[in-house]
Protein backbone atom coordinates (compact mmCIF):
# COMPACT_ATOMS: atom_id res chain seq x y z
CA UNK A 1 0.00 0.00 0.00
CA UNK A 2 1.46 3.58 -1.19
CA UNK A 3 1.90 5.67 2.58
CA UNK A 4 1.06 9.04 0.73
CA UNK A 5 2.08 10.93 3.68
CA UNK A 6 5.35 10.17 3.31
CA UNK A 7 6.37 11.31 -0.83
CA UNK A 8 8.49 13.88 -1.74
CA UNK A 9 6.99 16.94 -3.93
CA UNK A 10 8.65 14.84 -6.99
CA UNK A 11 6.84 11.81 -6.33
CA UNK A 12 3.72 14.20 -5.99
CA UNK A 13 4.57 15.22 -9.43
CA UNK A 14 4.81 12.28 -10.59
CA UNK A 15 1.48 10.57 -9.26
CA UNK A 16 -0.60 13.94 -10.39
CA UNK A 17 1.07 12.59 -13.68
CA UNK A 18 -0.25 9.16 -13.59
CA UNK A 19 -3.79 10.15 -12.33
CA UNK A 20 -3.77 12.64 -15.75
CA UNK A 21 -2.42 10.09 -18.37
CA UNK A 22 -4.41 7.18 -17.16
CA UNK A 23 -7.61 9.02 -16.32
CA UNK A 24 -6.94 10.73 -19.82
CA UNK A 25 -7.08 6.26 -21.63
CA UNK A 26 -9.99 5.80 -19.77
CA UNK A 27 -12.22 9.10 -20.89
CA UNK A 28 -11.39 8.19 -24.11
CA UNK A 29 -12.93 4.62 -24.21
CA UNK A 30 -16.37 4.32 -25.98
CA UNK A 31 -18.00 2.99 -22.60
CA UNK A 32 -21.53 4.20 -21.18
CA UNK A 33 -20.36 7.46 -19.01
CA UNK A 34 -21.76 5.48 -15.86
CA UNK A 35 -18.55 2.91 -16.52
CA UNK A 36 -16.58 5.94 -17.10
CA UNK A 37 -17.19 7.89 -14.46
CA UNK A 38 -16.34 4.60 -12.07
CA UNK A 39 -13.69 4.23 -14.08
CA UNK A 40 -12.44 7.48 -13.13
CA UNK A 41 -13.13 7.10 -9.33
CA UNK A 42 -11.04 4.08 -9.30
CA UNK A 43 -8.04 5.84 -10.64
CA UNK A 44 -8.16 8.91 -7.97
CA UNK A 45 -8.61 5.98 -5.54
CA UNK A 46 -6.40 5.45 -3.84
CA UNK A 47 -3.73 7.46 -5.98
CA UNK A 48 -5.02 10.89 -4.94
CA UNK A 49 -7.74 10.11 -1.85
CA UNK A 50 -9.34 7.45 0.00
CA UNK A 51 -12.85 7.94 -1.53
CA UNK A 52 -14.42 8.84 -4.42
CA UNK A 53 -18.19 9.57 -5.44
CA UNK A 54 -19.25 11.31 -8.91
CA UNK A 55 -22.75 12.86 -8.81
CA UNK A 56 -24.55 14.45 -11.72
CA UNK A 57 -27.13 16.55 -12.00
CA UNK A 58 -30.33 14.90 -13.30
CA UNK A 59 -33.50 16.19 -15.34
CA UNK A 60 -34.80 17.75 -11.99
CA UNK A 61 -31.96 19.62 -10.86
CA UNK A 62 -30.76 16.88 -7.98
CA UNK A 63 -27.76 15.65 -7.60
CA UNK A 64 -27.90 11.82 -8.24
CA UNK A 65 -24.98 9.72 -7.13
CA UNK A 66 -23.35 8.30 -10.27
CA UNK A 67 -20.40 6.20 -9.16
CA UNK A 68 -18.51 6.03 -5.61
CA UNK A 69 -15.45 4.14 -4.20
CA UNK A 70 -13.34 3.44 -1.10
CA UNK A 71 -10.01 2.23 -1.29
CA UNK A 72 -10.33 -0.12 1.84
CA UNK A 73 -12.02 -3.00 1.19
CA UNK A 74 -13.48 -3.19 4.45
CA UNK A 75 -15.39 -0.14 3.26
CA UNK A 76 -16.17 -0.46 0.42
CA UNK A 77 -19.44 -1.55 1.39
CA UNK A 78 -19.56 2.09 2.99
CA UNK A 79 -19.06 3.64 -0.35
CA UNK A 80 -21.93 1.85 -2.17
CA UNK A 81 -24.49 3.02 0.50
CA UNK A 82 -23.49 6.25 -0.28
CA UNK A 83 -23.06 5.30 -3.86
CA UNK A 84 -27.04 4.52 -3.79
CA UNK A 85 -28.38 7.46 -2.21
CA UNK A 86 -31.25 8.42 -3.69
CA UNK A 87 -31.20 12.21 -6.15
CA UNK A 88 -31.57 14.55 -3.44
CA UNK A 89 -31.80 18.59 -3.86
CA UNK A 90 -29.02 20.40 -1.98
CA UNK A 91 -30.58 22.57 1.04
CA UNK A 92 -29.65 26.25 0.86
CA UNK A 93 -26.71 26.05 2.90
CA UNK A 94 -25.35 23.29 1.72
CA UNK A 95 -21.80 23.98 1.17
CA UNK A 96 -21.72 21.97 -2.62
CA UNK A 97 -24.34 24.78 -3.62
CA UNK A 98 -21.52 26.99 -3.90
CA UNK A 99 -19.27 24.66 -6.49
CA UNK A 100 -22.62 23.53 -7.94
CA UNK A 101 -23.86 27.45 -8.82
CA UNK A 102 -20.50 29.38 -8.64
CA UNK A 103 -18.20 26.46 -9.93
CA UNK A 104 -15.72 26.92 -7.41
CA UNK A 105 -14.00 24.06 -5.95
CA UNK A 106 -13.64 23.69 -2.57
CA UNK A 107 -11.22 22.06 -0.20
CA UNK A 108 -11.52 21.42 3.62
CA UNK A 109 -8.34 20.61 4.43
CA UNK A 110 -9.26 19.16 8.10
CA UNK A 111 -13.06 18.74 8.52
CA UNK A 112 -15.07 19.14 11.54
CA UNK A 113 -17.83 17.90 12.89
CA UNK A 114 -20.15 20.89 11.95
CA UNK A 115 -18.89 20.74 8.54
CA UNK A 116 -19.69 17.70 8.25
CA UNK A 117 -23.32 18.06 9.38
CA UNK A 118 -23.70 21.14 7.26
CA UNK A 119 -22.62 18.72 4.48
CA UNK A 120 -24.80 16.13 4.72
CA UNK A 121 -28.10 15.83 2.50
CA UNK A 122 -30.40 14.24 5.32
CA UNK A 123 -30.18 11.97 8.46
CA UNK A 124 -28.46 8.38 6.50
CA UNK A 125 -26.20 10.53 4.51
CA UNK A 126 -25.12 12.27 7.68
CA UNK A 127 -24.81 8.92 9.54
CA UNK A 128 -22.38 7.62 6.44
CA UNK A 129 -20.53 10.28 6.51
CA UNK A 130 -19.76 9.95 10.22
CA UNK A 131 -19.16 6.65 8.97
CA UNK A 132 -16.19 7.44 6.38
CA UNK A 133 -15.26 10.16 8.75
CA UNK A 134 -13.03 12.18 6.70
CA UNK A 135 -9.70 14.38 7.13
CA UNK A 136 -9.22 15.84 4.32
CA UNK A 137 -12.32 16.62 1.86
CA UNK A 138 -12.62 18.58 -1.81
CA UNK A 139 -15.56 18.79 -3.98
CA UNK A 140 -14.99 20.07 -7.63
CA UNK A 141 -17.41 20.98 -10.27
CA UNK A 142 -17.69 18.45 -13.57
CA UNK A 143 -17.82 21.55 -16.04
CA UNK A 144 -18.76 21.65 -19.82
CA UNK A 145 -18.34 25.23 -20.73
CA UNK A 146 -19.67 27.39 -18.65
CA UNK A 147 -22.47 24.63 -17.46
CA UNK A 148 -21.84 23.12 -13.92
CA UNK A 149 -23.09 19.33 -14.70
CA UNK A 150 -22.11 17.45 -11.55
CA UNK A 151 -19.73 17.17 -8.85
CA UNK A 152 -16.72 14.95 -7.66
CA UNK A 153 -15.87 14.70 -4.31
CA UNK A 154 -12.44 13.41 -2.96
CA UNK A 155 -11.76 12.38 0.60
CA UNK A 156 -8.83 10.91 2.51
CA UNK A 157 -9.26 9.09 5.67
CA UNK A 158 -8.31 10.03 9.20
CA UNK A 159 -5.08 8.16 9.45
CA UNK A 160 -4.06 9.22 6.17
CA UNK A 161 -2.32 12.65 4.65
CA UNK A 162 -4.64 16.03 4.23
CA UNK A 163 -5.37 17.00 0.92
CA UNK A 164 -4.07 20.50 -0.11
CA UNK A 165 -4.44 23.31 -3.08
CA UNK A 166 -2.27 21.04 -6.06
CA UNK A 167 -4.21 17.96 -4.80
CA UNK A 168 -7.34 20.51 -5.98
CA UNK A 169 -5.82 21.52 -8.69
CA UNK A 170 -5.70 18.22 -10.21
CA UNK A 171 -9.10 17.28 -8.70
CA UNK A 172 -10.52 20.14 -10.90
CA UNK A 173 -8.88 18.99 -14.06
CA UNK A 174 -10.06 15.37 -13.22
CA UNK A 175 -13.65 16.79 -12.83
CA UNK A 176 -13.17 19.14 -16.01
CA UNK A 177 -11.95 15.92 -18.58
CA UNK A 178 -14.40 13.55 -16.79
CA UNK A 179 -17.60 16.29 -17.69
CA UNK A 180 -16.76 16.33 -21.44
CA UNK A 181 -16.64 12.83 -21.56
CA UNK A 182 -19.98 12.46 -19.75
CA UNK A 183 -21.33 15.21 -22.06
CA UNK A 184 -20.55 13.31 -25.07
CA UNK A 185 -21.76 10.10 -24.39
CA UNK A 186 -24.89 11.67 -23.27
CA UNK A 187 -24.89 13.39 -26.84
CA UNK A 188 -24.09 9.96 -28.55
CA UNK A 189 -27.04 8.74 -26.69
CA UNK A 190 -29.56 11.19 -27.60
CA UNK A 191 -28.45 11.01 -31.14
CA UNK A 192 -28.84 7.59 -31.19
CA UNK A 193 -32.42 7.81 -29.20
CA UNK A 194 -33.49 10.54 -32.27
CA UNK A 195 -32.33 7.98 -34.71
CA UNK A 196 -34.18 5.06 -33.09
CA UNK A 197 -37.57 7.46 -32.67
CA UNK A 198 -36.80 9.24 -36.51
CA UNK A 199 -36.71 4.99 -37.81
CA UNK A 200 -39.33 3.89 -36.43
CA UNK A 201 -41.84 6.54 -37.45
CA UNK A 202 -40.33 6.40 -40.95
CA UNK A 203 -40.73 2.97 -41.58
CA UNK A 204 -43.60 0.96 -42.47
CA UNK A 205 -46.01 -0.12 -40.03
CA UNK A 206 -46.34 -3.41 -39.94
CA UNK A 207 -48.87 -4.93 -42.49
CA UNK A 208 -52.29 -4.81 -41.46
CA UNK A 209 -54.66 -8.52 -41.84
CA UNK A 210 -56.42 -7.62 -44.99
CA UNK A 211 -60.33 -9.15 -45.46
CA UNK A 212 -59.92 -11.47 -48.48
CA UNK A 213 -56.44 -10.62 -49.33
CA UNK A 214 -52.78 -12.45 -48.69
CA UNK A 215 -50.29 -9.75 -48.54
CA UNK A 216 -46.65 -9.45 -47.91
CA UNK A 217 -43.89 -6.88 -48.20
CA UNK A 218 -40.58 -6.72 -49.09
CA UNK A 219 -39.23 -3.31 -47.75
CA UNK A 220 -35.41 -2.86 -47.80
CA UNK A 221 -34.13 1.05 -46.86
CA UNK A 222 -30.48 1.96 -47.93
CA UNK A 223 -28.15 2.36 -45.06
CA UNK A 224 -27.40 5.83 -44.22
CA UNK A 225 -25.19 7.41 -42.16
CA UNK A 226 -25.74 7.91 -38.14
CA UNK A 227 -27.18 4.71 -37.75
CA UNK A 228 -30.60 5.38 -39.60
CA UNK A 229 -31.53 3.01 -42.40
CA UNK A 230 -34.53 4.73 -43.75
CA UNK A 231 -35.08 5.48 -47.55
CA UNK A 232 -37.12 6.90 -50.33
CA UNK A 233 -39.31 4.31 -51.12
CA UNK A 234 -42.62 3.50 -49.02
CA UNK A 235 -46.11 1.89 -49.15
CA UNK A 236 -49.03 1.88 -46.92
CA UNK A 237 -52.30 0.17 -46.11
CA UNK A 238 -54.80 1.74 -44.52
CA UNK A 239 -59.13 1.41 -44.59
CA UNK A 240 -61.85 4.10 -45.21
CA UNK A 241 -65.14 2.69 -44.19
CA UNK A 242 -64.48 -0.75 -44.69
CA UNK A 243 -62.57 -0.20 -48.11
CA UNK A 244 -59.16 -1.01 -47.81
CA UNK A 245 -56.39 1.41 -50.21
CA UNK A 246 -52.65 0.46 -51.10
CA UNK A 247 -50.21 3.10 -52.05
CA UNK A 248 -46.50 2.22 -52.63
CA UNK A 249 -44.12 4.73 -53.92
CA UNK A 250 -40.81 6.48 -54.44
CA UNK A 251 -39.65 10.08 -53.34
CA UNK A 252 -36.95 11.26 -55.16
CA UNK A 253 -33.74 11.44 -53.52
CA UNK A 254 -32.22 9.45 -50.48
CA UNK A 255 -31.66 8.85 -46.65
CA UNK A 256 -33.33 10.79 -44.21
CA UNK A 257 -34.95 13.99 -46.15
CA UNK A 258 -36.30 11.90 -48.63
CA UNK A 259 -37.54 9.50 -45.56
CA UNK A 260 -39.14 12.56 -44.17
CA UNK A 261 -41.32 13.14 -47.33
CA UNK A 262 -42.45 9.51 -47.29
CA UNK A 263 -43.85 10.08 -43.86
CA UNK A 264 -46.24 12.93 -45.30
CA UNK A 265 -46.86 10.46 -48.45
CA UNK A 266 -48.04 7.78 -45.97
CA UNK A 267 -50.31 9.90 -43.34
CA UNK A 268 -51.07 12.38 -46.45
CA UNK A 269 -52.80 9.58 -48.29
CA UNK A 270 -54.44 8.55 -45.07
CA UNK A 271 -56.03 11.44 -44.87
CA UNK A 272 -56.47 12.39 -48.23
CA UNK A 273 -58.62 9.17 -48.44
CA UNK A 274 -61.61 10.53 -45.57
CA UNK A 275 -62.70 13.56 -48.06
CA UNK A 276 -62.45 11.42 -51.27
CA UNK A 277 -62.17 7.95 -50.58
CA UNK A 278 -60.44 7.38 -54.49
CA UNK A 279 -57.19 6.68 -56.03
CA UNK A 280 -57.15 9.82 -58.30
CA UNK A 281 -58.15 12.01 -55.43
CA UNK A 282 -55.48 10.71 -52.78
CA UNK A 283 -52.61 10.92 -55.31
CA UNK A 284 -54.06 14.28 -56.68
CA UNK A 285 -54.06 15.88 -52.74
CA UNK A 286 -50.69 14.01 -52.35
CA UNK A 287 -49.24 15.68 -55.72
CA UNK A 288 -50.57 19.19 -54.26
CA UNK A 289 -49.02 18.77 -50.70
CA UNK A 290 -45.72 17.65 -52.87
CA UNK A 291 -45.85 20.92 -54.58
CA UNK A 292 -45.50 23.12 -51.37
CA UNK A 293 -42.73 21.23 -50.19
CA UNK A 294 -39.50 22.84 -50.11
CA UNK A 295 -36.52 21.85 -52.19
CA UNK A 296 -38.98 20.73 -55.55
CA UNK A 297 -39.59 17.30 -53.39
CA UNK A 298 -41.24 14.60 -56.40
CA UNK A 299 -42.19 11.42 -56.02
CA UNK A 300 -44.14 8.55 -58.00
CA UNK A 301 -46.71 6.24 -56.88
CA UNK A 302 -49.41 4.08 -57.29
CA UNK A 303 -52.26 3.87 -55.16
CA UNK A 304 -55.43 1.66 -55.83
CA UNK A 305 -58.58 0.30 -53.27
CA UNK A 306 -59.35 -3.25 -53.23
CA UNK A 307 -62.32 -4.92 -53.78
CA UNK A 308 -63.37 -8.98 -53.85
CA UNK A 309 -62.53 -9.94 -57.41
CA UNK A 310 -60.59 -6.47 -58.55
CA UNK A 311 -58.70 -3.76 -57.23
CA UNK A 312 -59.03 0.29 -58.99
CA UNK A 313 -55.91 1.67 -59.34
CA UNK A 314 -54.26 5.08 -60.68
CA UNK A 315 -50.70 5.62 -61.35
CA UNK A 316 -48.47 8.94 -60.98
CA UNK A 317 -45.70 8.21 -63.08
CA UNK A 318 -44.84 4.74 -61.20
CA UNK A 319 -43.95 1.65 -63.11
CA UNK A 320 -46.82 -0.74 -63.64
CA UNK A 321 -48.10 -3.26 -61.06
CA UNK A 322 -47.23 -6.68 -62.33
CA UNK A 323 -50.15 -9.34 -62.29
CA UNK A 324 -49.72 -12.85 -63.00
CA UNK A 325 -51.81 -15.54 -63.43
CA UNK A 326 -50.86 -19.88 -62.71
CA UNK A 327 -51.04 -20.06 -66.81
CA UNK A 328 -48.35 -17.78 -67.18
CA UNK A 329 -50.31 -14.79 -68.32
CA UNK A 330 -48.46 -11.72 -67.40
CA UNK A 331 -50.19 -8.24 -67.44
CA UNK A 332 -49.13 -4.42 -66.30
CA UNK A 333 -51.31 -1.87 -64.86
CA UNK A 334 -52.14 1.02 -65.09
CA UNK A 335 -50.85 3.25 -67.46
CA UNK A 336 -49.22 6.20 -65.61
CA UNK A 337 -49.98 9.80 -65.03
CA UNK A 338 -47.50 12.35 -64.47
CA UNK A 339 -45.16 11.76 -61.06
CA UNK A 340 -46.14 13.68 -58.28
CA UNK A 341 -44.91 17.28 -57.07
CA UNK A 342 -43.62 18.17 -60.57
CA UNK A 343 -46.31 19.82 -62.76
CA UNK A 344 -49.40 21.53 -61.63
CA UNK A 345 -52.90 20.11 -62.42
CA UNK A 346 -51.90 17.03 -63.77
CA UNK A 347 -54.87 15.07 -65.28
CA UNK A 348 -55.40 11.62 -63.82
CA UNK A 349 -57.29 8.67 -64.50
CA UNK A 350 -58.30 5.18 -62.89
CA UNK A 351 -58.41 2.20 -64.16
CA UNK A 352 -60.30 -0.99 -62.87
CA UNK A 353 -58.53 -4.15 -63.23
CA UNK A 354 -60.13 -7.49 -62.53
CA UNK A 355 -57.92 -9.59 -60.10
CA UNK A 356 -58.49 -13.54 -60.57
CA UNK A 357 -58.77 -16.20 -57.69
CA UNK A 358 -55.48 -17.23 -57.94
CA UNK A 359 -53.69 -14.13 -59.60
CA UNK A 360 -50.86 -12.17 -57.83
CA UNK A 361 -50.14 -8.80 -57.99
CA UNK A 362 -47.16 -7.00 -57.59
CA UNK A 363 -46.46 -3.46 -56.63
CA UNK A 364 -42.48 -2.66 -56.71
CA UNK A 365 -40.00 0.78 -56.85
CA UNK A 366 -37.72 1.10 -59.08
CA UNK A 367 -35.42 0.32 -57.02
CA UNK A 368 -35.69 -3.53 -58.01
CA UNK A 369 -35.60 -3.21 -61.54
CA UNK A 370 -32.59 -0.76 -61.68
CA UNK A 371 -30.62 -3.18 -58.61
CA UNK A 372 -27.17 -2.94 -60.50
CA UNK A 373 -25.65 -6.30 -61.04
CA UNK A 374 -21.44 -6.65 -62.14
CA UNK A 375 -22.71 -6.02 -66.13
CA UNK A 376 -26.06 -4.80 -65.98
CA UNK A 377 -29.26 -4.01 -64.00
CA UNK A 378 -31.79 -6.14 -62.54
CA UNK A 379 -34.37 -5.24 -65.49
CA UNK A 380 -38.23 -6.08 -65.64
CA UNK A 381 -37.74 -9.07 -67.98
CA UNK A 382 -36.02 -10.84 -64.84
CA UNK A 383 -38.42 -9.69 -62.55
CA UNK A 384 -41.25 -11.06 -64.94
CA UNK A 385 -39.50 -14.60 -65.52
CA UNK A 386 -39.10 -14.77 -61.48
CA UNK A 387 -42.94 -13.39 -60.84
CA UNK A 388 -44.19 -16.33 -63.31
CA UNK A 389 -41.75 -18.95 -61.62
CA UNK A 390 -42.80 -17.87 -58.10
CA UNK A 391 -46.97 -17.69 -58.94
CA UNK A 392 -47.70 -20.94 -57.00
CA UNK A 393 -45.91 -20.03 -54.25
CA UNK A 394 -47.49 -17.70 -50.93
CA UNK A 395 -47.07 -13.72 -51.19
CA UNK A 396 -44.29 -14.03 -48.73
CA UNK A 397 -42.52 -16.91 -50.22
CA UNK A 398 -42.43 -14.96 -53.68
CA UNK A 399 -40.87 -11.87 -51.95
CA UNK A 400 -38.10 -13.77 -49.84
CA UNK A 401 -37.49 -15.15 -53.36
CA UNK A 402 -36.93 -12.17 -55.05
CA UNK A 403 -34.93 -10.63 -52.10
CA UNK A 404 -32.67 -13.80 -51.63
CA UNK A 405 -32.18 -13.00 -55.87
CA UNK A 406 -31.80 -9.10 -55.97
CA UNK A 407 -28.89 -9.77 -52.60
CA UNK A 408 -27.16 -12.24 -55.04
CA UNK A 409 -27.40 -10.38 -58.27
CA UNK A 410 -26.26 -7.20 -56.84
CA UNK A 411 -23.17 -5.88 -57.04
CA UNK A 412 -22.78 -3.39 -54.68
CA UNK A 413 -24.94 -4.64 -51.33
CA UNK A 414 -27.04 -1.07 -49.70
CA UNK A 415 -27.68 -0.17 -52.93
CA UNK A 416 -31.06 1.28 -53.99
CA UNK A 417 -33.82 1.42 -51.53
CA UNK A 418 -36.58 -1.51 -52.62
CA UNK A 419 -40.09 -1.64 -51.49
CA UNK A 420 -42.47 -4.60 -52.73
CA UNK A 421 -45.99 -5.59 -52.09
CA UNK A 422 -47.65 -8.55 -53.23
CA UNK A 423 -51.13 -9.56 -53.02
CA UNK A 424 -53.47 -12.50 -53.98
CA UNK A 425 -57.56 -12.77 -53.03
CA UNK A 426 -57.45 -14.74 -50.57
CA UNK A 427 -59.70 -18.22 -51.54
CA UNK A 428 -62.11 -19.38 -49.21
CA UNK B 1 -25.34 20.54 -72.87
CA UNK B 2 -24.16 17.01 -73.30
CA UNK B 3 -24.54 14.66 -70.50
CA UNK B 4 -23.10 10.92 -70.88
CA UNK B 5 -23.22 7.76 -68.49
CA UNK B 6 -25.64 7.34 -65.41
CA UNK B 7 -27.24 9.92 -63.80
CA UNK B 8 -28.20 8.93 -60.33
CA UNK B 9 -28.15 10.36 -56.94
CA UNK B 10 -24.04 10.36 -57.29
CA UNK B 11 -24.12 12.21 -59.80
CA UNK B 12 -27.51 14.49 -59.94
CA UNK B 13 -26.56 17.62 -57.94
CA UNK B 14 -23.32 18.08 -60.60
CA UNK B 15 -26.28 18.26 -63.20
CA UNK B 16 -28.21 20.48 -61.43
CA UNK B 17 -25.62 22.64 -60.36
CA UNK B 18 -24.69 23.46 -64.19
CA UNK B 19 -28.23 23.55 -65.17
CA UNK B 20 -29.19 26.44 -62.53
CA UNK B 21 -26.04 28.21 -63.44
CA UNK B 22 -26.66 28.49 -67.68
CA UNK B 23 -30.20 28.85 -67.19
CA UNK B 24 -30.11 31.31 -64.98
CA UNK B 25 -27.48 33.48 -67.24
CA UNK B 26 -30.48 33.38 -69.42
CA UNK B 27 -29.31 31.23 -72.11
CA UNK B 28 -31.16 29.07 -74.03
CA UNK B 29 -30.43 25.35 -73.63
CA UNK B 30 -30.26 22.06 -75.37
CA UNK B 31 -30.42 18.93 -73.22
CA UNK B 32 -28.16 16.04 -74.68
CA UNK B 33 -29.04 13.24 -73.05
CA UNK B 34 -28.07 10.77 -76.03
CA UNK B 35 -25.26 8.74 -74.16
CA UNK B 36 -26.96 8.81 -71.15
CA UNK B 37 -27.28 5.23 -69.83
CA UNK B 38 -29.24 5.50 -66.47
CA UNK B 39 -31.52 8.31 -64.86
CA UNK B 40 -32.95 7.28 -61.55
CA UNK B 41 -35.45 9.42 -60.06
CA UNK B 42 -33.05 11.92 -57.93
CA UNK B 43 -31.63 12.37 -61.88
CA UNK B 44 -34.94 13.22 -63.02
CA UNK B 45 -35.79 15.64 -60.24
CA UNK B 46 -32.99 17.54 -61.25
CA UNK B 47 -34.14 17.42 -64.97
CA UNK B 48 -37.41 18.66 -63.60
CA UNK B 49 -36.78 21.29 -61.55
CA UNK B 50 -34.70 23.07 -64.47
CA UNK B 51 -37.84 22.85 -66.45
CA UNK B 52 -40.24 24.46 -63.78
CA UNK B 53 -37.40 27.07 -63.28
CA UNK B 54 -37.79 28.20 -66.95
CA UNK B 55 -41.43 29.30 -66.27
CA UNK B 56 -42.37 26.45 -68.15
CA UNK B 57 -41.67 28.40 -71.24
CA UNK B 58 -40.57 25.96 -74.03
CA UNK B 59 -37.97 27.74 -75.88
CA UNK B 60 -35.39 28.05 -72.97
CA UNK B 61 -35.03 24.37 -72.36
CA UNK B 62 -35.30 21.72 -75.00
CA UNK B 63 -34.41 18.24 -74.71
CA UNK B 64 -32.64 16.45 -77.80
CA UNK B 65 -35.22 13.56 -79.28
CA UNK B 66 -32.90 10.74 -79.04
CA UNK B 67 -32.76 8.29 -76.18
CA UNK B 68 -31.39 6.06 -74.47
CA UNK B 69 -33.97 2.89 -73.47
CA UNK B 70 -34.40 3.20 -69.85
CA UNK B 71 -33.83 7.19 -69.29
CA UNK B 72 -36.69 7.60 -72.54
CA UNK B 73 -39.01 4.94 -70.28
CA UNK B 74 -38.96 6.70 -67.21
CA UNK B 75 -39.36 9.58 -68.40
CA UNK B 76 -42.52 9.11 -70.36
CA UNK B 77 -43.77 6.93 -67.77
CA UNK B 78 -43.39 9.92 -65.39
CA UNK B 79 -44.73 12.62 -67.98
CA UNK B 80 -41.71 14.87 -68.08
CA UNK B 81 -40.81 14.13 -71.72
CA UNK B 82 -44.30 15.15 -72.82
CA UNK B 83 -43.80 18.45 -71.21
CA UNK B 84 -40.34 19.20 -73.01
CA UNK B 85 -39.87 20.40 -76.43
CA UNK B 86 -37.97 17.57 -78.21
CA UNK B 87 -35.47 18.89 -80.43
CA UNK B 88 -35.13 15.90 -83.89
CA UNK B 89 -31.55 17.27 -84.51
CA UNK B 90 -28.71 19.09 -82.57
CA UNK B 91 -26.98 21.78 -84.59
CA UNK B 92 -23.17 21.02 -84.73
CA UNK B 93 -21.33 23.04 -82.12
CA UNK B 94 -19.93 26.05 -83.51
CA UNK B 95 -16.01 25.78 -84.02
CA UNK B 96 -14.09 27.06 -81.52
Amino acid sequence: MTAIEDVTAVKTAEIHTRVLAESGRLLASSLTYQQTLLNVACIAVPLLADFCSVDLLNDLGQLERVAATHHDPDRRALAEQLGSLPPAALGPDHPALRTLHGGTAALYETVSEAELAAAARDEQHLRLMRELAPRSLLIVPMRVSARTIGLMTLATDKSRRRLRRDDLELAEQLGRRAAVAVETSRLHAKLAAVAETLQRALLPAPLPALPGWEVAALYRPTETELRIDVGGDFYELFEHEGTWFVILGDVAGKGVTAASVTALMRHGARVASRTEPSPTAILARLDEALAQQPGGAMATAICMCLHEDHVVMSSAGHPAAVIVAQDGCLREAPHADPLLGAFKDSRRHEEKVPIGPHEMLVLYTDGVIDTAGPQERFGVERLHRLLLKMVSSSPQAMLERLDAELAAFSAQPGGDDVAVLALRPRVS
Amino acid sequence: MAARGELDLSSADQLRDLLMRELSGGKRLLLDLSALEFMDSTGLAVIVNAINSTGRSSSVLELYAELRSQPQRLMELTGVLQSLTLVESVPPLPAA
